[in-house]
C-alpha cells in the first residue's frame, strides 16, 4: 500500500501496539512521544497520508498538536485520527473543533482501529 | 490479523510502573503545593495513561478502578473538589491499590476484592460530596462498533446529506463517504445539488458547497447506515428516511450462536444440583494420568514415561528461568551518544598506529609513543563511559521515601520533615538495587526513635517539626550517603546497659564512643522500650551492616544526644571494579579487597602461639587473631613458611579479624572482577578473578568466605 502513517502517544505500549498492527496491515509508522516531537517530524520531512494521535501527553497535548498541523500548509487535508478514553462528547467536539478527522476509542482491537483507519485513509 | 497483545504488556508494565510512582510523587507533591495545576494534571495524565491502557490489554479491574481514581483526580482539576489531607490519604491509598491490581495482572500475589472495593466506594464517596452535584457515571467505554443481526431485510433509505462547508479541513473526505454507503448494499441513484455554488470568482476551493441525496438499499440497519457519517456528524445536515421494504431476501439463520462461555463438565454437573462438589473432587482424583494408562497398556515402558515427565520439567523450569532472567537498564541517549563518539576516536587512534605500523623507523618513536598515550586515554575514557550505563541516579531510590516518612510520621503522631539532596548522585544498578532496603531501615529508625514526639521537642526547646535529611555525593572514589535527624541520638548509658545484659561486653569494660556505637549494629541488639510495629525487634541494625557491607561500603555514626543522629554510608561507586592490595604467596598473586584491610604487620617469634583445637594465633597487640596462611587454604607452595619472616595482613569482616599469612605485598591497585562461577565454578574464598598487566591471572579472595574456610579446616583439624 505503502501509506505512512505518524503515531503520536506518550506510552510506548500504545505505540508498539499501534505501530505493530499498522506495520503488520501493511502500513508504513512513524513515531512521536508527544505533540511537539510530531510537530518537528512534519516539519522534518515526514509526509504520513494519516496522522493517529492522542489526546492526554505531556509537553504538547493532542488538541494543541492537531491545530499545529491544521495549520501546517502540507497537512492541511490530512485526516487526523485521535485516541481517547473518553466516550462523553465533549472532547470529541473539542478535537473536531480543532480539526481532527475521527476518533477511536479505548479500548479497541487491532481490527476495530484498522477499520477506522481504512475508513479515513484518503484513496 | 491476531489480536494477541501479550507481547507488549511488558512494556506496559513498566510504564505503569512508571505512572504509579509519578502519582504518588506527584500527590505528595500537591499537598505541598495544592494549587499546582500542572501537578494535578500531570497525575491525571499518569492515572489515564493506565486506565486506558490497561482497557487495551484488557485488564477490565485495573482499568475499571483507575477510573474512578481519575474521576476523582478530575474533580481536582475542575475545582470540585478541593486538595485535602483525607483525599490525598484515599487517592493515595487508592494508588496502592492500582499497585495491587497491577501486580495482580503480573501474577504477583491477588488483590483482595473486598479491599478493592472498600476504596472504590470511598472515591465515589468522595467524588459525591461535589458541591456541583452527582454527576453522571460514565460506564467503561467500550469501542463503538454495532453489528446487530436483528434484520435480514433489505431496506430501502433515502439520504439527503449536507456536509460541513469545512469538511476538507478535517481530513474528511465526502467522497470516501459515498464510497463507504455504497459497501453497505446498493446505492440506486446519487444526485448532487449544487445550488449552494457560488459564482466562480467567489469559491473557496477548500470548501465543500455540495449536497447529496442518496437512495440506498441495504440490509444494514439504520444504526450502521448512521455510522458511516459518525465523523462528519458535527455540522452536518443529514436525514435518512427508511423508504419501505423492498422485499423480504430470507437469509440463512445466523451461525454467530453466542457460545457460552466454555465450562468444564464438573462445574455444569454442580451448577445443575446433580453433583456436590466434593463427589466431583473424588470422582476426579480417581482418574488416572495418561502416563499410566498408557504404562498399563505397555504401549511405552515406565522408563520412558519417567524421562519425558523429566523433560518437561526442565522445559518449565527453563521457561521459568527465560522469564525471571532478563533485567532491563534504561539509559539516557545522551550518554550512548557519548560512548559512540569514543569508539569514534578509538578507531581513529587504532588506524593511526597501525598506519605508523606499517611504515616504522626508528625516529617516528616518540610519535608511536604519543599515540599510545593516545590509546591508553581513549580506552580509559571509554571504560569510564562504559560503566557510566550501568550507573542509575539515587534519585529512584530516594524517591520512595517522602510516602513512607509521611505514612510513619502520621501513625507515629510525629511532625516530620523530610530533605532530600543529591538525588542526581549515580549509583552503579545492582548497589542501586541493594540500597533501598538498608535506608529504609535507617529512615525508619529515625522517624521511630530518632525524633521525639512535638510537645517533647517543644519541652526541649527545639522546634515542633523533626528533620530528617538525606543526602548523597561523592567522596573520592566513593558514594556517601548520610541519614541524619534532629531527634535525640543515641543513648550511651541505655546501650552500654543492654551490651552488658546481653554478654556482649562486661560490666566495667570502658569503651570509647567510637566503640560503643557500633554495639547497636550487633545481631539481636535493640534498646527500643516498646516493640513497634516499626522497629524494635532487634532486627535490623546488623541487617543494615551487614548488607552494606555486602556491596563493599561500611556504616558510621555520629551522634550527639538530645541533638541528633547521622548515619553515614559509604559505597563503592561500582561492583566491578575494585581498590585492591596485591599480595605474593609463592608464585601466585592474589588481591586482597582494600576495604576489608586493617594493617599489615611482622610478628616476633613470641606472638605466634599454637592451640589445640584453634590452630595457629598471633597476639595483635593483646587480641588473639586465628593466622591463616594462604597457602594452606588454596594450595601451592610459599617462599615463606615461618610467620616471622612473612608479612600478616589483618582482615576484618563482619566484625571479625584474621591474619593473613602472605610472602609479600606487592602494592594497591584498581582491579576488573572477573566472574569466576560463569566460568568455572563457584570457589569458596575466591571473589573471583582479573588479569594483571602482564597477562597472568590472579584470584581476589573473599575475605568472608574464607573466614568460613579456614573455620571449617579449624574444626576438621581439631
Amino acid at each position: 500500500m505503502g501509506k505512512t502513517v505518524l503515531v503520536v502517544d506518550d506510552s510506548v505500549s500504545m505505540r508498539q501496539m499501534v505501530g505493530f498492527t499498522l506495520t503488520n496491515a501493511g502500513y508504513t509508522v512513524v513515531e512521536a512521544v508527544d505533540g511537539q516531537d510530531a510537530v518537528s517530524k512534519l516539519t522534518g520531512g515526514a509526509k504520513p497520508n494519516l496522522v493517529i494521535t492522542d489526546l492526554n501527553m505531556p509537553v504538547m497535548d493532542g488538541i494543541s498538536f492537531i491545530k499545529h498541523v491544521r495549520a501546517m500548509p502540507d497537512f492541511k487535508f490530512t485526516p487526523i485520527l485521535m485516541l481517547t478514553t473518553e466516550s462523553a462528547d465533549n472532547k470529541k467536539k473539542d478535537g473536531q473543533a480543532a480539526g481532527a478527522t475521527g476518533w477511536i476509542v479505548k479500548p479497541f482491537n487491532p481490527e476495530q482501529m484498522l477499520n477506522v483507519v481504512k475508513k479515513v485513509m484518503p484513496g | 490479523m491476531s489480536t494477541d497483545l501479550s507481547r507488549f504488556q511488558d512494556a506496559f508494565f513498566e510504564e505503569s510502573a512508571e505512572h504509579l510512582s509519578t502519582m504518588e510523587e506527584g500527590l505528595l507533591q500537591l499537598e505541598q503545593r495544592p494549587t499546582d495545576l500542572d501537578l494535578l494534571n500531570r497525575i491525571f495524565r499518569a492515572a489515564h495513561s493506565i486506565k486506558g491502557n490497561a482497557g487495551m490489554f484488557s485488564f477490565t479491574d485495573l482499568s475499571g478502578f483507575t477510573h474512578h481514581v481519575e474521576t476523582v483526580l478530575d474533580a481536582l482539576r475542575n475545582g470540585r473538589i478541593g486538595v485535602t489531607k483525607p483525599v490525598i490519604d484515599l487517592l493515595l491509598d487508592a494508588r496502592d491499590t492500582m499497585k495491587t491490581l497491577l501486580g495482580a495482572v503480573q501474577g504477583q500475589g491477588s488483590a483482595d476484592a473486598e479491599a478493592v472495593e472498600a476504596i472504590r466506594v470511598k472515591l465515589e464517596a468522595c467524588r459525591a460530596v461535589s458541591p456541583v452535584g452527582a454527576q453522571h457515571v460514565v460506564p467503561l467505554p467500550r469501542a463503538e462498533v454495532g453489528r446487530t443481526d436483528a434484520s435480514p431485510r433489505l431496506v430501502r433509505y433515502r439520504i439527503a446529506w449536507t456536509p460541513p462547508d469545512d469538511v476538507f479541513q478535517r481530513g474528511l473526505d465526502p467522497a470516501r463517504i459515498l464510497q463507504e454507503l455504497a459497501d453497505l448494499g446498493t446505492v440506486n441513484s446519487v444526485t448532487a445539488d449544487l445550488a449552494r455554488v457560488p459564482d466562480l470568482q467567489a469559491i473557496d476551493p477548500e470548501r465543500c458547497y455540495l449536497s447529496w441525496s442518496i437512495e440506498l438499499e441495504t440490509g444494514s440497519v439504520v444504526r450502521d447506515v448512521e455510522s458511516v457519517f459518525e465523523f462528519v456528524r458535527e455540522g452536518s445536515v443529514l436525514a435518512i428516511t427508511d423508504v419501505g421494504a423492498q422485499h423480504v431476501v430470507p437469509l440463512p439463520p445466523s451461525t454467530a450462536e453466542p457460545t457460552a462461555e466454555r465450562k468444564r463438565i464438573g462445574e455444569i454437573l454442580v451448577e445443575e444440583g446433580v453433583a456436590t462438589p466434593e463427589q466431583i473432587a473424588v470422582a476426579l482424583g480417581k482418574q488416572k494420568r495418561l502416563g499410566d494408562i498408557l504404562v498399563e497398556d505397555r504401549a511405552v515402558s515406565p522408563q520412558q514415561v519417567q524421562q519425558a515427565l523429566e523433560k518437561q520439567r526442565q522445559m518449565e523450569a527453563a521457561a521459568a528461568a527465560r522469564k525471571a532472567e532478563p533485567s532491563s537498564i534504561r539509559v539516557d541517549t545522551t550518554k550512548i551518544d557519548k560512548l559512540i563518539n569514543l569508539v569514534g576516536e578509538l578507531v581513529i587512534t587504532q588506524s593511526m598506529i597501525s598506519d605508523l605500523g606499517h611504515h616504522f623507523e626508528m625516529d617516528k618513536l616518540p610519535m608511536l609513543l604519543e599515540r599510545v598515550v593516545q590509546l591508553e586515554r581513549n580506552t580509559r575514557e571509554i571504560q569510564e563511559r562504559v560503566m557510566a550505563v550501568r550507573m542509575v541516579p539515587i534519585g529512584t531510590v530516594f524517591n520512595r521515601f517522602p510516602r513512607l516518612v509521611r505514612d510513619l510520621a502520621s501513625s507515629k503522631r510525629k511532625q516530620v520533615r523530610l530533605t532530600l539532596s543529591g538525588e542526581e548522585t549515580e549509583l552503579d544498578k545492582t548497589v542501586i538495587e541493594s540500597i533501598g532496603d538498608p535506608l529504609t531501615h535507617l529512615i525508619r529508625n529515625a522517624v521511630d526513635h530518632g525524633l521525639e514526639l512535638p510537645e517533647d521537642r517543644i519541652a526541649r526547646g527545639k522546634p515542633e517539626e523533626g528533620t530528617i535529611t538525606l543526602n548523597a555525593f561523592h567522596q573520592g572514589g566513593t558514594i556517601c550517603i548520610t541519614v541524619e535527624d534532629d531527634g535525640r541520638g543515641l543513648n550511651r548509658e541505655k546501650i552500654v546497659a543492654k551490651a552488658i545484659a546481653q554478654g556482649l561486653i562486661t560490666e566495667g569494660e570502658t569503651l570509647s564512643d567510637d566503640a560503643v556505637w557500633p554495639l547497636i549494629f550487633r545481631p539481636g541488639f535493640s534498646t527500643a522500650e516498646a516493640v513497634t510495629d516499626v522497629s524494635g525487634r532487634g532486627v535490623g541494625m546488623d541487617v543494615v551492616k551487614r548488607n552494606i557491607e555486602s556491596l563493599g561500603g561500611t556504616v558510621m555514626i555520629q551522634t550527639t544526644e538530645g541533638r541528633g543522629s547521622r548515619f553515614t554510608l559509604k559505597l563503592p561507586l561500582t561492583l566491578a571494579i575494585i581498590e585492591g592490595m596485591s599480595v605474593r604467596v609463592g608464585p601466585e598473586i592474589y588481591i586482597v579487597p582494600l576495604t576489608s584491610i586493617i594493617e599489615s604487620i611482622r610478628p616476633r617469634r613470641e606472638e605466634i602461639k599454637t592451640i589445640v583445637g584453634r590452630g595457629e594465633l598471633v597476639d595483635v597487640r593483646g587480641a588473639y587473631l586465628p593466622l591463616i596462611r594462604l597457602y594452606h587454604v588454596f594450595g601451592g607452595a610459599a617462599n615463606l613458611t615461618d610467620p616471622i619472616q612473612a608479612v600478616l595482613m589483618i582482615v576484618e569482616s563482619e566484625g571479625e579479624r584474621v591474619a593473613l599469612m602472605v610472602d609479600e605485598l606487592l602494592g594497591q591497585q584498581q582491579v576488573v572482577i572477573k566472574n569466576l562461577s560463569q566460568n568455572f565454578r563457584k570457589v569458596e574464598g575466591i571473589a573471583g578473578a582479573t588479569i594483571l598487566g602482564n597477562g597472568q591471572v590472579a584470584f581476589i579472595v573473599d575475605v568472608r568466605g574464607l573466614l568460613t574456610v579456614s573455620r571449617e579446616e579449624n574444626a576438621v583439624a581439631a
